[in-house]
């Protein structure tokens, strides 16, 4: 059976189609080994060699990667969930609905993706800690953790947003109380200090441009939609992109 | 100092707030220093 | 197949290194050679793959376990009670309580942003790089361990002990009662001032709405005082550690380790001296 198996692959790597994808063949000499990273684009964000300490589970728990690996659950289960979501606020809670009665696997997808979200969040955090205390951040990765920090406020933000869109009393009271805060800015809120000074009032103020109206209401769900689905992703994954980038650059903290 | 025993309910939840915060507290640098133990050790040994 | 090769291939490389010590030395050095290192395929890209089957293992049960909760239709004509935000900001309305919100919402939050982007420029330890250690940088690890506390046990108290009213609820209470009704009375520390030390209530000066009395100038003399002492002590006492950081870095730590500090000092004035707000103006209470 192995013998066979080992035939089908020896004569497939050597089919014009696989080396047109691939370029070589597969990874199972050094050689192959490095040239594997250097033509594949999802692993070309690794180096083709690795410092051993690098490997340790106890160093990174590989949170880093997980935070990662949820990012993208989030983003496949996000599309299917998609196709079956409308931001309106007479049709938006049904959809919900529909996706836990009538669409196969919808109530799979959706939990999917409400506990990658949650735990996006928390891994971001452990992942912070993590980098905190192996001292990861110190010169000359400094600039490398402030990308972190954008991208904790990112994962935040996401989450918060996508918070409504299920249309029921959780999503829209949780908005509610986080667009009271916002009307309480400082400067730019109705309600904060210094704000009626400077001419705030509830249809001009930071709360208002978030929900593009004075209550979570239709416009509130829009916006929310168009950041949760398209904006903040597009940010989130340009800022991965130069975390990762940055990783490479600045090359692995340790123990090493 | 009267408003300090007249509510213990109000102080039993400073308690509650101070003894958590230091619990969580403890919990990370236990693991740092454990962490720091533990690569230590595994210095040694190879 | 592959997993064979490497893994006699990592054997070979530690054995010929000479282990951790040895690795770490040279890494310090900067002298790294083929040997402290090994291919990524298959060492770290099987790695990677475990851990994501691990991990959709793991999400796939919580989905089985506990699916995604659909409340009812959202109405604003009803109000939940209480009404929570995500559990990840649960800190921050709890914050709420001891707080207005321009501080719990939007000053606090941006201080610890802030804060944290901070870290790596106000740090300036060159130990503790790269691995885990408290013994060499125990002020960092401690400040950083007492935020993070902080922020979960904030959140620890309003996902499980808060419940009708946002009152508190004990894990015997019966969380359908709603609590009796604080028979708590919240001052604000310019009037306990003013009644204890027999201060006059006519204002001084008044700066349009504001009104400025012996007592208000008081409780701004002790809100700035507590930055005023809190960056003084450790200039006068720790000067190496002054010295070290210099004076921007030890101006911007101090403050950001003093506002952290604060929020805690503020709940336990709050909750056990019954004060409401330690300053007072027209535009903004703290």
């Amino acid at each position: 059976m192995l013998e066979l198996l080992k035939r089908i692959r020896n004569t497939v790597n050597k089919t014009q189609v696989f080396k047109s994808i691939f370029r070589h063949g597969y990874p199972d000499n050094d050689a192959n080994r490095a040239l594997v990273m250097f033509s594949n684009v999802v692993l070309h964000l690794h180096p083709v060699r690795v410092h051993r300490g690098a490997l340790k589970i106890k160093f990174t728990w590989c949170l880093g990667g997980l935070t990662f690996f949820f990012f993208i659950l989030l983003a496949i289960t996000g599309v299917f969930l998609m196709f079956y979501y409308v931001p309106d606020t007479n049709r938006a809670y049904q959809n919900i609905q529909d996706l836990g009665t009538v669409i196969f696997f919808g109530d799979l997808f959706r939990s999917l993706h409400r506990w990658s979200a949650h735990s996006m969040v928390l891994f971001v955090w452990l992942h912070m800690t993590r980098v905190f205390l192996t001292g990861s951040y110190k010169p000359p990765r400094e600039f490398n953790w402030v990308v972190g920090v954008i991208l904790l406020s990112t994962t935040l933000v996401l989450s918060w947003t996508g918070y409504l869109l299920p249309w029921d009393q959780l999503a829209l009271w949780a908005v509610t109380v986080g667009s009271k805060m916002a009307e309480a800015s400082p400067l730019i809120g109705n309600a904060g200090p210094f704000g009626p000074e400077l001419g705030m009032n509830p249809t001009n103020d930071i709360a208002f441009v978030l929900l593009g109206g004075t209550v979570v209401g239709q416009s509130a769900l829009l916006r929310f939609y168009v950041l949760h689905c398209l904006a903040l992703p597009l940010v989130t994954a340009l800022f991965i992109a130069v975390h990762f980038w940055r990783i490479r650059k600045d090359g692995f903290s340790g123990p090493l | 100092m009267d408003a300090l025993w007249v509510y213990p309910y109000r102080l039993s939840i400073g308690i509650f707030l101070v003894i958590g915060t230091f619990l969580i507290m403890g919990l990370f640098i236990a693991f740092a220093i454990w962490l720091e133990k533990d690569f230590k050790k595994d210095k040694q040994a190879k | 197949m592959s997993d064979k090769g490497s893994a006699s291939e990592s054997k070979a490389a530690s054995s010929q290194s000479g282990g951790f010590a040895a690795l770490i030395k040279r890494t310090a050095k900067g002298k790294i050679g083929p040997e402290d290192t090994v291919l990524v395929w298959p060492n770290l890209v099987y790695l990677e793959l475990i851990s994501m089957v691990f991990a959709t293992a793991i999400l796939l049960f919580l989905c089985l376990y506990s699916p995604a909760p659909l409340e009812e239709l959202a109405s604003a004509d009803t109000t939940p009670n209480p009404t929570k935000a995500p559990w990840y900001f649960l800190g921050l309305q709890e914050l709420l309580v001891f707080f207005d919100p321009w501080l719990a919402g939007v000053v606090l939050p941006t201080f610890i942003i802030i804060g944290l982007i901070l870290i790596p420029y106000i740090d300036p330890n060159p130990l503790g790089k790269g691995y885990y250690t408290f013994s060499e940088r125990k002020f960092a690890v401690t400040g950083f361990s007492f935020g993070l506390a902080l922020w979960y046990i904030l959140i620890v108290i309003g996902v499980w002990f808060r419940g009708l009213d946002w009152s508190w609820y004990w894990p015997w209470d019966d969380p359908h009662m709603h609590q009796p009704a604080g028979a708590v009375k919240l001052v604000d520390l310019e009037v306990i001032l003013q009644s204890t030390l027999g201060l006059s209530e006519r204002p001084i000066v008044t700066l349009g709405r504001y009104a400025v009395t012996v007592a208000n100038i008081l409780t701004w003399g002790m809100f700035l005082g507590y930055y005023a002492v809190g960056f003084t002590i450790p200039f006068l006492l720790f000067r190496k550690f002054y010295n070290r950081l210099g004076f921007v870095r030890y101006n911007l730590t101090m403050f950001m380790f003093l506002s952290m500090m604060g929020v805690p000092l503020k709940i336990f004035v709050r909750l056990l001296a019954n004060i409401k707000y330690v300053l007072v103006t027209p535009w903004f209470n703290i």
